[in-house]
Order: structure tokens, then sequence, then C-alpha cells
């Protein structure tokens, strides 16, 4: 599962991409699903995180 | 071609296809097969992080096959690459061999290929942990990895 995980500070990190990193030891406060997003749209919110419409088909998982 | 419990008598020593000519098979015995691009290379592209939050970052890279192939196990090498800063200048590399550009002893990576707490079965995997000893910074560091894999299905990798 393709994740995107929101931290205290703001910081986003994607997981489960092919390369992925991440704070180690500290728990993100909100999880959102990536798998509801195409390939295409995936590549898209690499590229432009802000981009309001992608961000309204992420499922919220946790927090 | 011979049944094969049938004695080596008379064998047709080579039989061509049509090279668009695609075979389906249960089962297929063979002393000896040629595989022209059974090894391929899949790009995972560029992570930057920072240590604003923790000393340590995870870094892990994983391929796996997309649906409807998700249950075949992957079987790959990564191609990783850790540096500092943003982009993936030579003189910046901290892993696996330090650039000249990185003070020595600056950084610490451990891990590596298969991580036996976390491996799914399925999804080739490599799992490491980067330390920054200087504390929590601001400091960013480019994680990229790449696999070279066995591709014995041909669907797409992810």
């Amino acid at each position: 599962m393709k994740k995107l995980l929101r931290y205290g500070n703001g910081d986003e990190y994607i997981m489960g991409d092919i390369a992925s990193i991440e704070p180690n030891g500290i728990a993100p406060v909100e999880e959102y699903d990536l798998d509801g997003l195409t390939r295409e749209e995936f590549r898209k919110f690499k590229e432009n995180r802000k981009d309001k419409k992608l961000r309204a088909k992420m499922k919220r998982i946790n927090g | 071609m011979r049944r094969d419990t049938a004695l080596k008598t008379d064998i047709v020593t080579s039989v061509d296809f049509e090279t668009k000519y695609e075979v389906s098979s249960d089962r297929i015995n063979a002393s000896k097969v040629n595989l022209g691009s059974l090894v391929k290379r899949a790009v995972g592209g560029s992570v930057l992080g920072t240590f604003n939050l923790s000393q340590a970052l995870n870094l892990t890279s994983s391929i796996g096959y997309q649906t409807p192939q998700t249950n075949v196990r992957t079987f790959g090498k990564p191609i990783v690459g850790i540096y500092q800063g943003a982009g993936t200048l030579g003189s910046n590399q901290i892993y696996p061999i330090r650039g000249g550009s990185v003070t020595l002893g600056r950084y610490d990576v451990v891990g590596g290929e298969m991580d036996y707490g976390n491996y799914n079965g399925t999804a080739d995997q490599w799992r490491a942990m980067i330390i920054d000893t200087n504390g929590t910074s601001a400091q960013v560091v480019t994680f990229i990895a790449d696999w070279a894999f066995l591709d014995y299905r041909t669907n797409d990798i992810a």
C-alpha cells in the first residue's frame, strides 16, 4: 500500500513507492491511502503535492 | 522434436518459430534455455528527507509485481545510493562509498536486504537506517533506488 504520512511539524513523506524515506521512531499524526490514485495521478502527485483535486481523492486512513 | 521419454535418436536440432510467435504452456522441460532479456532494470526514483524530526531516517525500497500479479514473488538486486543534500553528485555520496565532500564519521548507515520482520513474502526489499551523528538537523539527504530484477512475468513492476 502506498501511503502519505504527515508529521506533527507538517513534513510529509510518501511510503510504498519503490524508494521511500521516513523519520525513524516518530509516529505520523495523519496517514492517507494513495492506492486510490492511478499511476499517472500518483506521478503527478509526487511532482505537486499541493494539487487539490488529487488530495481530494486521497482517503484518510489514520489520525 | 521428440517425446522426453523417447530414445535420443534422430533429434531435430533446432526449430525456429516466427519471431512474434508466443508459446504458452503449463510446463517446459529444457536442458538449456537462452533468455535474452530476463534481467531488467526498474527505475525507482529518488526521495528527499531531513533530520528535522528525528536523528535517524528509515530508507526503504521494495519491488513487486502490480495487479493482477501481486502474488508473484520478485527477486532482484537493489541499486541504491544516499547523498548529502539534494541531487546525486558523486562528491556528496554518503553510501555505499563516501564522497570527498562528506565528513568522515558524520553519518552511520545500517541495514541491508530483506528484513525478517517485514518481508511480505512477495516483494523484494532493501531496508536501512541512516543516523546523523550530529543529532537532529535541517540537513537534507537524497535516497535513490533502482532495481535489477528477474523479469519472468513481464507484467508491470512497481
